[in-house]
């Protein structure tokens, strides 16, 4: 408990200094506010980039662009998958078969090139890249759910609520969601760090919203640049998205894994 | 066993669909983009006639089903069609690129797979190197492939002078014997390997540690202690042997990330395989280039998916029997 | 069981080694070094010492295609590497054409004469003769190669030809005008006893389809790394070729390969121009204002804007002076109205100029309640300028939400209409005659094309216009077709079909002690790309 609270404070502290760098920070994210590929100072905290733009401002905005794919991606996934799941390991038969289907097919593709064609298929909007993150991350979430509801059926108490007559929407709020809950949530909040993740890696390929401030876009274009190699620029404009994206990962990561020590311990 | 091959060729025909269907379905054909000079210095435009005339060429002017049934009628001949921007067939493009592919995702994956094993054989020995060494690698296995990629790029390679920087081998090099050639491509294949281990390897070390612990508390290791046996030999004969399987199926099911991971790590060092290929080939709206690109990957996948299902089937039925 | 594991992981990577290998030897060092080699190739070793370098090294890394008429990639540098290899009639220099297979021209009505160099011949030895012109003629209009300035079935230019001897082919064309000689000389000739059995050239990748004409042989190709290998043929007659060999290399990062001293020319980025601008052993080729940024808007869509005044706004609204200290980093100009670009020889000087004045763009689109889309391309450069302009025209009063799709998908919708304002950007502003007014502004031609950098505005049609376009083409003389050039840059400043942007200006460097024969053409500014860079002058 004492971890948890500690990794979400870590993360609550990360959250409001890019708040901090949204609402209270100086410098605009979208327009050039200094010259180009200025070093950092007291004016521009971490430097401008090659436009001018200065990178702190733009940090500061890319995780709230990564963190709301992110939570989006993760909402998607823990829609699909607990009701896929649900509905798989509750009503068994050929639903339980066609999903299962469903779940296979999504864990047995190659990810990447089925998300680059997709992502320029689709068009490079955020809503775009959402779904197809989403597409590719609810499979995990409705196997652990389908086989967590499967063992609760054959529960005793669930046999008897049912030859009571409970409907599936009553059994699920008061006997099952108990169980299966957590177990949503904590694989959701995992795909919340696997979404930033995947998002950063096609826009590093150049397959998300190209006119959001993300963290992928900006380390592309600065890995781009030319001459990159013989200059110092890169400490202050690369350094920084990806420590961020180092950064955020982890700790999302940290947090899933104490929250699921947590919860198998009371169980 | 029945039931998994026909899942197996059902995903692989539902895939296949949508891999014909999605890139007919994008903005944009082959020819706009040729005919477009955006951004680069071009003085060649194709009028509509000739665009005409190269669609009716290709046969993308026919209806969408009859470019399906050829195209699996070609597919099956073993014909995969030739690559509109290339002017070349995709076969001979995939094979001169799955090479260098192979040879990043393979080597990375058996790296792992030793280091994985061996550093949890080290945890067994030594518990308190065990906790760092979980919580670390835990981290690890969380990073994207290209980000550790972009790192050694930068930390690494631009800072020491015999490290290249891309490419898989030098250019135009000059090679006095085989072994030069092989220390070229050893050197280009370095730090692309090593993105790409540095982030598999925690999948291994959890399956070998899991694998391992398994074992241990099977009765007959108790036994074999019990017997007196040197400690080296339980752990060489009882628990490394029968520990194996599941790591080996490990192997086999981390491929289709690994893919997925190499394609990313090329397009970092750009290293010419199937990741820069393909992203190209998207770019340039080629259909039977990201068909071909595409088919390969998802047979790759496929087939160690399978595999990791009859390693996984054989080991179940031998400790059906043995127990 | 552990055995069978063991063996299939040998097996696998033994699987990924024998690929590696491919086995084939990769072994290609010299066995002798030293001044013994130079003797052993003694034949070799003489014709080189007419030439001035002994390679020069240019960044690759991209497949542009194999280097053929049928085969190479339809952009710039995949063309030039085809016409290193393969020679056409005539080639240009910094004042006009000039010279190349052909060693005079002449030209009456609608036939054209052209009499070709005494000993020519093919890559592989074969003399080179009218009898091959004239087989080119009929298999390009039987297949259309890539690169095609002959025109396709229909519009195929040319009518008919007669041999008069081995040297002399005159040509009959359908209708002569302004382009037809630069048309004429540029298409490349093949090798009939190649290509006359060749029946489906699209997909003839065989070694044979780069037996070429030209005055470089391509001697090594690898497409998966880009990577190119030129080298002089020594039965090339007319004049000298400036090195034995040209090689494209992959390079991890262009500027640093150029320091390293592993390329020969390098493209410059702006941030850096200082630097290299006051290093005295660095050379420039300056492409100015080659490329170029406008902004179409789709009348078809928003008729409203058919009224010149709120034209004049947008232009207003506008402060494309902070495109090219911004984006291009100074390196570049503010577009003329009239299209062409100031540092263009047909440029005119009195075409209206528009200024930045805020006040004046809120006058005339305020309050209009304009909301619009603006298409432009994922690159970082077009979203830049995109953005710069979203931020002009809303200070003016209007609602514009920025729309990036990667550039196939931002041409098919400019050739589909499918937008209310784009941006478009592409190069060749610079070259001359500035033939692309034709297919932007005259109604007839606007939709002959099918690149959106050509593609004149939607729903905007004005006979004056049309009539100076195509008329420019129809006019031979080069002072009254300069006049025409020069009205219709006025008329098209003064009306508006479409707002230009701003000029991209761009610098290659190269060591002037090692080799300092890159050139512009006339009509084109890519000194790597020209031919007459590579040859002795």
């Amino acid at each position: 408990m004492k971890r948890i609270c500690l990794i979400a404070l870590a993360l609550m502290l990360l959250v409001l200094l890019f708040a901090w760098g949204v609402l209270f920070y100086p410098m605009d994210a979208e327009l050039p506010s200094g010259g180009s590929l200025e070093a950092p100072s007291a004016e521009h905290w971490l430097g401008t980039d090659n436009l001018g733009i200065d990178i702190f401002a733009q940090i500061s905005k890319g995780f709230f662009h990564s963190l709301s794919i992110g939570l989006a991606t993760a909402l998607a996934a823990f829609l699909i998958g607990g009701v896929l799941g649900v509905a798989a390991g509750y009503a068994g038969g050929k639903t339980d078969v066609l999903v299962e289907f469903l779940i296979n097919l999504f864990l047995s593709v190659p990810q990447l090139p089925i998300m680059i064609v997709a992502g320029a298929f689709f068009g490079q909007s955020s809503l775009n890249i959402i779904c197809i993150i989403a597409a590719f991350s609810w499979a995990p979430i409705a196997k652990q759910v389908r086989a967590r509801t499967m063992s609760l059926r054959r529960s005793g108490y669930l046999v008897l609520a049912r030859s009571y007559g409970g409907g599936l929407w009553y059994l699920f709020k008061t006997h099952m969601s108990r169980d299966i809950m957590p177990l949503l949530a904590i694989s959701s909040l995992a795909v919340t760090g696997r979404a930033i993740v995947q998002e950063s890696s096609l826009a590093f390929l150049g397959l998300s919203d190209p006119l959001a401030k993300s963290w992928g876009l900006m380390i592309a274009r600065c890995t781009a640049f030319k001459g990159i190699y013989f200059t110092n620029f890169w400490t202050w404009w690369l350094l920084p998205p990806v420590l961020s994206l180092v950064l955020s990962t982890l700790l999302l990561r940290l947090l899933t894994r104490a929250l699921e020590s947590y919860w198998l311990e009371k169980e | 066993m029945k039931k998994k091959i026909l899942l197996l060729l059902c995903s692989f025909v539902v895939i296949y669909l949508v891999n014909f269907t999605i890139p007919r379905l994008m903005p944009g054909d082959p020819f706009d983009y040729q005919s477009a000079a955006a951004g680069e210095e071009s003085s060649t435009e194709m009028t509509e006639e000739l665009k005409e005339y190269l669609r009716a060429y290709y046969g993308l002017d026919k209806p969408f089903f009859t470019q399906l049934w050829e195209n699996v009628k070609a597919n099956l001949r073993g014909d995969l069609g030739y690559s509109i921007h290339y002017k070349q067939e995709v076969s001979v493009l995939l094979l001169e690129r799955l090479p260098w592919t192979a040879l990043i995702m393979f080597s990375a994956l058996v790296l792992s797979l030793i280091l994985g094993t061996a550093l949890a054989l080290l945890g067994l020995r030594r518990k308190k190197l065990e906790g760092g060494l979980y919580a670390l690698l835990s981290l690890v296995g969380e990073l994207p492939h290209f980000l550790v990629g972009i790192l050694l790029l930068f930390l690494v390679a631009a800072r020491v002078d015999w490290l290249p920087l891309s490419g898989a081998v030098t250019a135009f090099g000059i090679y006095y014997s085989e072994w030069d050639w092989i220390e070229d491509v050893l050197l280009h294949a370095l730090l692309p390997v090593a993105a790409m281990t540095l982030v598999t390897v925690p999948g291994f070390y959890f399956t070998a540690r899991a694998s391992f612990l398994g074992i241990l508390e099977r009765p007959y290791i108790l036994a074999a202690k019990a017997k007196g046996l040197k400690e080296g030999r339980i752990r060489w004969h009882y628990v490394f042997r029968n520990a194996l399987p599941p790591i080996v199926a490990r192997f086999f099911l981390s491929v289709g990330g690994a893919i997925g991971g190499t394609m990313l790590v090329e397009n970092v060092f750009a290293y010419p395989g199937l990741g820069t290929i393909m992203r190209e080939a998207v770019k340039y709206r080629d259909y039977p280039l990201i068909q071909g690109v595409f088919l390969l990957s998802t047979l790759l996948v496929l087939l160690s998916l399978f595999a990791a299902d009859m390693i996984n089937a054989l080991n179940d039925r031998r400790k059906g029997g043995s127990l | 069981m552990k055995k069978r594991e063991l063996i299939s992981l040998f097996l696998i990577i033994c699987l990924a080694l024998s690929l590696l290998s491919g086995c084939q030897s990769h072994v290609n060092a010299p066995a002798v070094t030293g001044e013994e080699a130079s003797g052993e190739t003694g034949s070799g070793r003489a014709a080189e010492t007419a030439r001035l370098v002994d390679t020069l090294k240019l960044a690759g890394g991209t497949d542009w295609g194999m280097p053929s008429p049928y085969l190479h990639v339809a952009r710039g540098p995949g063309q030039a590497k085809m016409r290193l290899v393969f020679a056409s009639l005539l080639e240009k220099d910094e004042t006009g054409d000039v010279p190349w297979l052909a060693e005079s021209w002449s030209f009456e009505g609608n036939d054209y004469s052209f009499t070709l160099f005494e000993g020519l011949s093919f890559q592989d030895g074969e003399p080179l003769t009218t009898e091959d012109v004239a087989f080119t003629i009929d298999y390009f209009r039987q297949y259309p190669p890539v690169t095609n300035t002959l025109g396709v079935g229909e519009s195929f230019i040319i009518e008919s030809y007669s041999i008069v001897d081995d040297y002399t082919i005159t040509i009959t064309v359908k209708e002569a005008d302004a382009d037809t000689l630069s048309n004429l000389g540029s298409f490349v000739i093949l090798p009939k006893h190649i290509w006359e059995n060749v029946e489906d050239p699209y997909t003839y990748n065989v070694p044979d389809c780069l037996v070429g004409s030209g005055a470089y042989m391509c001697t090594g190709y690898e497409g998966a790394t880009g990577s190119y290998e030129f080298t002089a043929f020594d039965g090339w007659v007319n004049g000298q070729q400036a090195a034995q060999r040209i090689l494209f290399v992959p390079v991890s990062d262009e500027l640093l390969a150029f320091e390293n001293g592993e390329i020969d020319i390098a493209s410059m980025p702006a941030d850096l121009k200082d630097k290299y601008m006051n290093d005295p052993e660095i050379g420039f080729v300056e492409k100015a204002d080659d490329m170029g940024y406008k902004m179409l808007i789709n009348f078809e869509k928003l008729p409203e804007f058919l009224d010149i005044s709120l034209r004049q706004g947008v232009y207003a609204a506008l402060d494309r002076q902070s495109i090219v200290d911004n984006v291009f980093r100074g390196m570049g100009s503010v577009g003329s109205a009239g299209y062409v670009p100031e540092s263009s020889l047909f440029y005119n000087e009195d075409v209206v100029k528009y200024d930045y004045d805020p006040e004046l763009a809120k006058e005339a689109l305020g309050d209009k309640g304009f909301e619009i889309s603006l298409l432009t391309d994922d690159s970082a450069d077009g979203i830049s300028i995109a953005e710069i302009v979203k931020n002009g025209l809303e200070a003016a009063g209007m609602e514009v939400t920025v729309m990036a799709v990667d550039s196939a998908g931002r041409d098919d919708r400019v050739n589909k209409g499918d937008y209310d304002f784009a941006i478009v950007g592409n190069g060749g502003w610079g070259n001359n005659p500035p033939s692309y007014m034709r297919t932007l502004f005259s109604d007839k031609s606007k939709y002959l094309s099918t690149s959106p950098a050509s593609m004149g505005p939607r729903g905007y049609s004005n006979e004056e216009m049309t009539a100076l376009a195509e008329g420019q083409l129809k006019e031979t003389d080069f002072e009254k077709r300069k006049e025409m050039f020069k009205e219709l840059e006025l008329l098209v400043s003064e009306e508006i079909p479409l707002i230009v942007l701003a000029n991209q200006s761009s610098y290659s460097i190269y060591r002037q002690d090692y080799y300092d024969g890159w050139m512009k053409t006339y009509a084109y500014q890519q000194a790597e790309q020209n031919r007459l860079s590579y040859m002795v002058r």
